[in-house]
């Protein structure tokens, strides 16, 4: 085989990086997986001797089983309202290619990036508060006459996270539908088609990969989010990822909160991996 | 083929009809939009409350609390700690992060794609985990309650970011304008210094961006491994969100977001400057 | 060692493979101190590979590339001390034209007086001398591929590869910049080699030309031997056009599929046959004229198709099934599906080696 010279092989540039990604990010994740594997004594103490005891109570007490389940309703719910809150938004953007009106859809959609994940779950702590902008709507509105007690419950959990993850499914959505030929939407209409139709036949379809790019970034995300359920919705809820933090900082119980997050972390990359391989399979029957 | 089968449609559909597409996309996004813009508009206009509650709307307009915020020890601390991590990290993830993202686009040795996943790994493990086993791991080095831990922790959780933006920049760069290089007797490193970077620039700032908003904003990590000594500022907005209702935080949290989009303003500025020279 | 028309670049035994598929095969190539060689062939031909393997960026599996005596195989390109032109110009798009042509004398640290006294010099060369502060991009093509060359120059290499530079320009700057690129190399006496896959630039061009084939030489020689002595089918009819007649040859005539072609040869050849014939030099008359006159081939055929090119007519004859054979003429030709005598010649035939359905 002809060598290309003048290439380089590349290995020197990656080494700094993948020697720090091995020391700061590979080693803390085995370490966590052989913490798992130890049961603990009366004071929370890792003993010496290897067990799979830890995901034995993972898998058998329903406050930890619960707790991924309810995760995993809990993402696929979370990732279904993205996309269909996502789609319209990207759509818009798709077509307003230039202007104010662009760049303003912009800036409300990518600020809350910029912003922590822990100020935007404040903002909806302020917003559902009992003399929050929401409840002073109803009550002043008369639809009810007390505040709602809205912060801890479920729909405010799920409407928060929505609310943190969606710009992570708009972003790729846009990407695809951008890259869309504006001359096909010309041509189905120049063949009969109308707007519905064009949309369903053409722009749908072909903008799969970002549906599927959108999923694949937002169902992982959902399914170990922790900081915005705690404070929308309180520490008691049964989600995973919190459920991991409250064993770490209330019970100091390593150990179980390491197979529950390895439980978590195995979980969502089969998810991911089967979605993955739901779109290749649905991408290659509609090829033909 | 002597016939055309298909005649013109010569109805001119009503105006309501036309634009009914518009509408039909237009309503949905303006509420959408509202709903993304919605928490963080809150808090900032809560943020001006004179009084120590979090009614909204608000019975005046008054900066009180930006004061005590600016004026209090606690936040200052937390404002410099930010702000050097900030500075820190951004070094240390363009630096790694160029490189790695020049070697994977560039570079032919075996195991790239596999280099490429643990590189962009981070981002598809769940926080928590990461947090977990720096935690657990930092108990161990000694490194908890520590800058340099919480330095390695925020360039871990930004480095993806920075790989990515930078790969799309690499995979645009033209091969044929270092094969020029070279030709005109540039060795490797002549090469990557002045033909290379330069055409790089646009993705590694946007990389830096990336990182230094993400170490602005990083709380889920940072939570379990800062201590009483270390407490960057989401770290502390997320404690006083717990324990304290007043529009401090509010006041805190809005500052947040001034700095992110500062940081983004300045940084397109610079590009922007930098392309017109 | 340094005598004009020495030779200066010799490639021997190259060959390169992809993948399992060889994409060169060279026995060898010699080409001389200032002379303008090109190497013609169709893409995927290996033209390409073959200059990227002179510059360095190919490391071939077998054979050696020797410039003045010295083996430069195993030499990076930045050593190699060659000028090159890429296709697209490769002009760094964030450095101003004077920095573009100053950049391999700054690799080179050649101080700055000398350094700018060369960039202008390079600039007065290619006739852009008040384009030093312009950016690439605000550079019409032909400005760009300009720069291009005298960056390359502004170095003084003894040799400029040249990839296909003219191809991203219109037909109309290819002509042009045809004369000024070989007026220059004629001025600085400077070696070329310069890949084309267009046979009329080639031909105008070059000193030498080799045609390229499935990655090995079919023919190698100056552009008149090449296009009156191509050796084979597909030299034929890759430079210039080309009628090409196979068939078995017979006393009366070469026999193709039945249809006796005439060729005007002294004698006629026997056995497998292959010939070509320019269509410049076919002529077509009215009317079905006797044929076996000394030194005149032709055959009867009918007017298929006929077209007025501005510069003379094209005329296709069709003689049967098996055969149609195109003629260039200064004079209107008979109308179609008139019967004609296509003929020429015998000073025009052209023997082909490939006879025999190579």
């Amino acid at each position: 085989m002809a060598a290309v010279r003048g290439r380089l092989s590349g290995v020197g540039f990656v080494l700094p990086a993948v020697v720090f990604l091995v020391l700061v990010f590979l080693v803390p994740l085995v370490r966590v997986l052989s913490l798992s594997l130890h049961p603990v004594d009366g004071a929370g103490n890792p003993l010496p001797e290897f067990s799979l005891v830890q995901y034995q109570r993972v898998f058998s007490e329903t406050f930890f089983s619960q707790a991924l389940v309810r995760s995993f309703q809990t993402s696929f719910l979370v990732t279904a309202l993205c996309l269909a809150l996502g789609y319209p938004v990207a759509y818009a953007l798709s077509r307003v290619r230039t202007g104010v009106l662009r760049t303003l859809m912009f800036v409300i959609v990518l600020s809350p990036l910029l912003t922590s994940v822990v100020v935007r779950s404040y903002g909806w702590v302020v917003l559902l508060s009992a003399n929050g902008a929401v409840n002073r709507l109803l009550v002043g509105t008369g639809i009810t006459d007390q505040p709602l007690p809205l912060l801890t419950s479920y729909t405010a959990v799920v409407i928060s996270v929505t609310h943190v993850l969606l710009p992570f499914a708009i972003i790729p959505l846009t990407t695809a539908l951008g890259g869309i030929d504006p001359h096909l939407r010309r041509a189905s209409q120049s063949l009969g088609a109308g707007a519905v139709r064009t949309f369903t036949r053409v722009t749908l379809p072909l903008s799969l990969p970002g549906v599927a790019a959108a999923c694949m970034v937002v169902f992982p995300l959902a399914m170990g989010i922790y900081i915005t359920p705690l404070l929308v919705g309180g520490a008691n809820q049964p989600l995973a990822g919190l459920r991991v933090y409250s064993q770490i900082t209330s019970v100091y119980d390593y150990p179980v909160a390491a197979a529950l997050s390895l439980t978590l972390l195995v979980l969502t990359l089969v998810c991911v991996a089967a979605m993955g391989a739901g779109f290749r399979f649905w991408e290659r029957r509609h090829d033909g | 083929m002597a016939e055309t089968t298909t005649a013109p449609r010569v109805r001119r559909r009503p105006a309501v009809a036309r634009h009914a597409g518009r509408i039909a996309l237009g309503v949905p996004v303006t509420a959408i939009l509202l709903f993304l813009a919605a928490p963080l508009v809150v808090l900032a206009v809560s943020s001006l409350n004179p009084t120590a509650s979090l009614e909204f709307p608000p019975q005046g307009v008054s900066l009180r609390w930006y004061a005590s915020v600016l004026s209090s020890p606690d936040w200052s601390v937390s404002f410099r700690l930010s702000g050097l991590l900030v500075l820190m990290v951004v070094a240390t993830t363009t630096v790694l992060g160029t490189l790695a993202a020049y070697g994977l686009t560039r570079g032919t040795f075996p195991g790239r794609r596999l280099v490429e996943g643990v590189a962009l790994a981070p981002l598809m493990v769940p926080e928590i985990i990461i947090a977990l086993g720096l935690l657990y791991y930092f108990q161990g080095l000694g490194l908890l309650n520590s800058v340099p831990g919480l330095w390695l922790a925020h360039s871990l959780v930004a480095l993806p970011f920075a790989v990515r933006t930078i790969m799309i920049s690499a995979a645009r760069l033209d091969p044929a304008l270092e094969r020029a290089a070279a030709t005109l007797g540039a060795g490797p490193v002549r090469v990557f210094l002045t033909v290379t970077l330069p055409l790089l620039r646009p993705g590694i700032l946007a990389g830096a961006v990336f990182a230094a908003v993400t170490s602005l904003g990083e709380v889920a990590v940072s939570v379990l491994i800062s201590g009483a000594n270390t407490t960057t500022v989401p770290v502390r907005v997320f404690s006083a969100v717990k324990f304290e209702l007043d529009p401090s935080v509010a006041a805190v949290s809005t500052l947040l977001m001034l700095a992110s989009v500062v940081v983004m303003v300045v940084v397109d500025r610079l590009t922007r400057l930098t392309e017109a020279v | 060692m340094s005598e004009p028309n020495s030779e200066h670049i010799v490639v021997a035994s190259l060959t390169t493979a992809y993948g399992g598929t060889r994409v060169l095969d060279v026995d060898r190539m010699a080409i001389r101190r200032g002379q303008f060689l090109s190497i013609l062939g169709p893409s995927g031909c290996g033209k390409t590979t073959l200059l990227h393997a002179l510059a360095g960026f190919v490391e071939p599996d077998g054979g050696s590339i020797t410039i003045d005596g010295h083996d430069v195989t195993a030499v990076p390109p930045h050593h190699r001390g060659l000028g090159m032109v890429f296709q697209n110009y490769a002009l760094f798009p964030h450095m101003s034209v004077a920095d573009n042509v100053a950049y391999g004398l700054r690799a080179r640290r050649t101080p700055r007086p000398e350094r700018e006294r060369r960039v202008a010099e390079a600039l007065d060369l290619v006739g852009l001398a008040d384009y030093a502060r312009r950016r690439p991009r605000q550079l019409s093509g032909g400005q760009q591929q300009r720069v291009a060359v005298a960056r390359a120059l502004a170095t003084r290499p003894a040799v400029l590869l040249l990839d296909e530079p003219l191809s991203n320009l219109d037909a109309q700057l290819r002509r042009e910049m045809r004369v000024d690129l070989r007026a220059l190399q004629q001025r600085l006496g400077i070696t070329m080699v310069f890949v084309t896959h267009d046979q009329e630039e080639a031909m105008s061009l070059s000193d030498r030309i080799v045609v390229l084939n499935g990655g090995r030489i079919e023919q190698e020689g100056s552009p008149q031997e090449i296009y009156s002595a191509p050796v084979s089918r597909f030299v034929a009819e890759f430079v210039g056009a080309a009628n090409v007649i196979e068939g078995v040859g017979t006393a009366d005539g070469v026999d193709v599929d039945g249809i006796l072609v005439r060729t005007g040869l002294d004698e006629e050849p026997t056995g497998p046959v292959s010939l070509a014939l320019r269509p410049e030099r076919v002529r077509v008359s009215e009317g079905e004229e006797p044929l076996g006159a000394d030194g005149r081939g032709g055959v009867h055929g009918e007017v298929a198709h006929r077209a007025f090119l501005g510069d003379g007519w094209e005329t296709r004859v069709r003689v049967g099934e098996a055969l149609a054979l195109s003629a260039r003429t200064d004079t209107e030709p008979p109308p179609l599906g008139a019967r004609v005598t296509a003929h020429w010649d015998a000073a025009s035939v052209i023997a082909l080696r490939d006879a025999g359905g190579a």
